[in-house]
């Protein structure tokens, strides 16, 4: 049996497995290392193959880690840990071809794996290196004798062939549309909102680093300052956190308002279902509802980045008739007893809910309050704690504070969460919304008017708002805590660089990874050949046949455009003309020279004398003559064409009779 | 019913199959490998699983695969396409060994790499071509009996690069080879020296003196007279050549040889004749019903051969 490539092979497998090293448990990783590291030994030293029962001792051992590391639930990544033992251990029984082909294979799926637990630019161009070393181990294999870095050349030229087709493939295949399944690949915990808010949840989100979403305009893009990004409404307080409305109805009506904004988001996934768009939206994507409370809600939790285009009015006018419920006056009983008293005082003094909230915010600004990121504990009466005692907090302290207060006022008041702000990516176009932009605010029901947005960070620290988290906190800077520092020339260059790199990246996921069925059609229908579903099937059907026939006509063209030297010509004229002697029943002997050969022909059919003495004596010049020019090469060709030994020689043997 | 499906398409696809050949649109047939099916199993895997979780980058992948598996199919049929099989002789060959068929290539334009050439046998010969090479090469028929041996169709197949494609072409070289009957030793004891001073038999080594020297091996030559000293010391096969035995002329006729059915007398023939041919002693062969009068050289020692190989089959 011919020794397999093992080295080739575990540069295979190295090479797609690669980019999910940070994504595996480390024991595989090791499992992995000592396995391959054996096998390179093994290979060097000339070590025979371990025995079944070795082999089946190791696979067992390694299911059994498996099985036992995943346990009963078993996901996706559960699943990239049974890819990567098994790519430990596939090598070392490897003795055959169909083991080395096998091997590729996996490797193959190795590398679609880690297409879906990473996707972004970075992973889109490893892509090619994976396939195009992948590639260039299998021809190894089909040709161990072959250098191999020849043959990684050929697999190249392979995959350069390959790349207009896939091209054409991947914007033809027709696509299902706002199909987005939970990624059971996503083995990380996502940072965002989750579905409720525990004081302190948002001092802590906003230390993440990471982009939440991307944003580009169709319309002018708004300031900063009426940049609220909605995502989730909160009504319910036990004291310590704040959860959604535990019933919620999809919005019913339209809502009317001035400023209309267009855009297009790029959500990070987070894991849940509430989606970020403007204040308030008016239409979004079909994929996701616009529920009673102005949220959008997608029908499943978003596991993977996901595009959605949404457009909202900056100034709405929300006509909800509607009073609300309870709910949004449900304080706990046993809480907060001074922020109570003093809310029920001003309940008395003021009258209207404008009064109650100018109240409230003149409280907030009048009395020392302080925005940071570092608020002291709280205890069980947590507002009173922060209204009376501490006076240091982050916007979720202030929005829940203002909010108890406004409640037990007997305004119906609720919490919203979401991003405020946003950097603009002047290279990109487009705004970058990241987590430490996370922020909450509140809206109070006004009759009349409806529910109205109310921020009382803004009355602590309007910086906050205008000119975003960095500037508020310059006091104790953020950058600190997120590990930069801020006036560091070098700094300013990785600011740019990553700038940079951020511009590409997010415009590459706006067309590339969020490429969907509704972008197919607009495309399919700017060239003029969309013409229904079905025919979608049709076109994608035939691309394959046409890359052949492309590829066949390609091959064509290239030989005609350098032909074969005259000389060759020559000899494919002339064989042509053996062949037709040769239909007629006279094979040239392969002893004969023309010359001879034309005198048998002459002897024996002497019809054919004239002709065949013809093309004899102009092949014999064109061939071994001097000179041989074209329009000697074009007489002869013609004079073979019109060539007929069959007739002539029926004819001849006619005449003969007479 | 695989064989008549296989008989009817060959039929249907038509295109030239018969030696000198140009392999082209019609005379090569592609289909997928097992690998090839196992591939196409993998990359419908990845496509399920790319629309599943509607996943762009699973979706470029997999149509990357897809299409490298076309023009890896495309690759492997321009291995063989424009193949230009100019002509296809085979050696004679002695029963038990061999028969090995030379073929002959027109000038090879481009690369060719990983073609397998084989006939009806398991082994294949496998080859690459370079442009400005000799193209020709020795392809096994596989051993056939004493007679007329076909060696069945020359297949050409490739499978690279990717082997997830075999392409090949079914060639018809119209080749009858001869097969002479294997060389045995064994004594004709009533062997007409021609001479008439020497009966005898020739494997007997006792009553030979006289050593003269060496000469190449031939196959039946038996073990005892073989240079194996030579043979050790890397010089390959020689047979010891002992005076007395050259010159000397003799007739033989299988009627002469008791026992055996007739493969074997005409192989313990086939020995005598190799054996004195390269004693360089003229011998003569009678077969029932023919008569060749003693002589010598390889003109007569083929004619002879073919005489024993078409023995009984004309």
């Amino acid at each position: 049996m011919q020794r397999q490539p093992i080295r080739p092979l575990l540069l295979a497998l190295a090479v797609a497995m690669a980019p999910l090293v940070l994504q595996l448990p480390w024991w595989t990783v090791a499992w992995c290392s000592v396995s391959w590291g054996y096998l390179i030994l093994r290979d060097r030293c000339g070590w025979p193959v371990a025995s079944r029962g070795v082999r089946l001792t190791i696979f067992i051992v390694g299911m059994t880690a498996v099985l036992m590391f995943a346990g009963l639930r078993f996901d996706g990544g559960d699943f990239i840990t049974l890819l990567a033992v098994m790519a430990g251990i596939k090598p070392l029984e490897v003795r055959s071809r169909r083991d080395s082909m096998v091997t590729v294979f996996l490797a193959y799926f190795l590398t679609i794996t880690s297409l879906f637990v990473f996707e972004n630019l970075s992973m889109t161009i490893y892509l090619f290196v994976s396939v195009w070393t992948t590639t260039g181990v299998l021809i190894h294999v089909n040709d161990p004798t072959g250098p191999l870095g020849r043959q990684l050349k050929l697999s190249a030229r392979l995959i350069l062939v390959a790349v207009p087709l896939t091209g054409l493939l991947f914007l033809l295949f027709p696509r299902l549309s706002g199909s987005f399944w939970g990624s059971p690949w996503a083995g990380q915990s996502r940072s965002g909102f989750s579905s409720n808010l525990r004081i302190g949840d948002v001092s802590r989100l906003v230390l993440v680093d990471e982009p939440a979403f991307s944003v580009t305009f169709d319309s002018p893009v708004p300031d900063a300052h009426r940049r609220y990004w909605r995502g989730i409404v909160f009504e319910r307080f036990d004291g310590t956190g704040w959860y959604p409305a535990s019933r919620q109805a999809a919005r019913r009506g339209s809502i009317g308002g001035t400023d209309l904004s267009r855009y297009t988001v790029i959500l990070e996934p987070h894991g849940q279902r509430n989606l970020f768009v403007l204040d308030l939206p008016v239409t979004a994507n079909a994929v996701a509802t616009i529920m009673d409370d102005h949220t959008l809600t997608a029908r499943r939790p978003i596991w993977q980045r996901f595009r959605y285009g949404a457009a909202s009015f900056l100034n709405a006018m929300p006509h909800s008739a509607d009073e609300p419920d309870d709910a949004n006056l449900q304080l706990p009983s046993d809480r907060n007893p001074q922020t109570v008293a003093l809310a029920r005082r001003w309940a008395r003094t003021h009258a209207g809910s404008d009064g109650l909230v100018a109240a409230a915010l003149a409280f907030f600004k009048e009395n020392g309050f302080s925005y940071t990121l570092q608020p002291d504990r709280l205890g069980i009466h947590a507002v009173d704690d922060f209204l009376f005692v501490s006076r240091k907090g982050f916007c979720e302290h202030f929005a829940t504070a203002f909010t108890v207060l406004m409640r037990a006022a007997g305004v119906p008041t609720r919490i919203v969460g979401g991003y405020q702000g946003g950097r603009w990516n002047a290279l990109g176009d487009f705004l970058t919304v990241r987590h430490s932009d996370a922020h909450v605010w509140c809206e109070v029901w006004q009759t009349g008017r409806g529910w109205v947005r109310v921020d009382p960070t803004f009355a602590v620290a309007p910086d906050r708002i205008d000119a975003g988290i960095e500037r508020a906190l310059a006091g104790e800077t953020l950058l600190w805590f997120l590990g930069r520092s801020r006036d560091d020339l070098l700094s300013g260059l990785t600011e740019t660089v990553s700038q940079t790199w951020e511009a590409v990246n997010t415009r590459w996921d706006m067309w590339f990874m969020g490429f969907s069925a509704e972008d197919q059609i607009a495309l399919l229908r700017r060239i003029g050949i969309f013409a229904g579903r079905r025919s979608g099937w049709l076109l994608f059907m035939a691309l394959p046949p046409l890359f052949i026939a492309g590829m066949i006509l390609l091959g064509r063209l290239r030989k005609k455009a350098n032909p074969k030297p005259l000389e060759d010509n020559v000899l494919r004229i002339y064989e042509r003309f053996l062949d037709k002697m040769a239909s007629a029943g006279i094979p040239k002997p392969l002893h004969q020279g023309p010359l001879d050969y034309g005198r048998l022909l002459m002897e024996r059919h002497p019809a054919l004398e004239r002709d065949v003495d013809a093309i004899i004596g102009c092949y014999i010049d064109l061939r071994y003559g001097h000179e041989c020019d074209a329009d000697a090469l074009k007489a002869f060709r013609l004079r073979v064409r019109r060539f007929k030994p069959r007739q002539a020689m029926a004819a001849g043997g006619l005449r003969t009779e007479d | 019913m695989t064989p008549a499906i296989a008989r009817t398409f060959y039929r249907l696809a038509g295109g030239n199959t018969t030696v000198p050949v140009a392999l082209g649109l019609r005379n090569i047939y592609i289909l997928p490998t097992g690998y090839g099916l196992l591939y196409l199993t993998v990359l419908g895997a990845m496509l399920i699983g790319s629309v599943n979780y509607n996943n762009n980058l699973g979706f470029l992948l997999t149509f990357l695969l897809g299409s490298l598996g076309l023009t890896a199919m495309m690759h492997t049929y321009s291995m063989l396409y424009g193949l230009r099989l100019l002509s296809a002789t085979a050696m004679p060959a002695f029963a038990g060994q061999p028969v090995e068929v030379d073929l002959r290539l027109a000038d090879v334009d481009r690369p060719r790499t990983g073609l397998c050439w084989y006939f009806k046998t398991t082994h294949r010969t496998r080859a690459d071509f370079r442009p400005g090479q000799p193209a020709r090469i020795l392809v096994g028929a596989g051993a056939g009996r004493r007679g007329l041996f076909d060696p069945g169709w020359l297949r050409i197949a490739c499978d690279y690069p990717l082997g997830l494609f075999q392409a090949w072409a079914r060639i018809d070289t119209g080749l009858q080879c001869l097969v002479y009957p294997g060389p045995i030793f064994a004594p004709i004891p009533g062997a007409t020296t021609l001479s008439a001073q020497r009966k005898g038999d020739i494997g007997q080594t006792a009553g030979v003196e006289d050593f003269v020297g060496l000469s190449a091996y031939q196959p039946g030559d038996p073990p005892q007279r073989i240079h194996w000293q030579a043979y050790s010391r890397g010089r390959g096969l020689h047979t010891k050549t002992f005076a007395g035995q050259a010159g000397v002329g003799l007739m033989l006729d299988i009627d002469d040889i008791k026992g055996g059915d007739t493969e074997r007398k005409l192989s313990i023939l086939c020995f005598h004749i190799l054996q004195a041919h390269n004693q360089r002693r003229s011998y003569g062969l009678r077969l029932a019903g023919q008569t060749f009068p003693a002589a010598n050289g390889r003109v007569h020692r083929d004619r002879c051969l073919r005489a024993l190989a078409r023995y009984g089959n004309d």
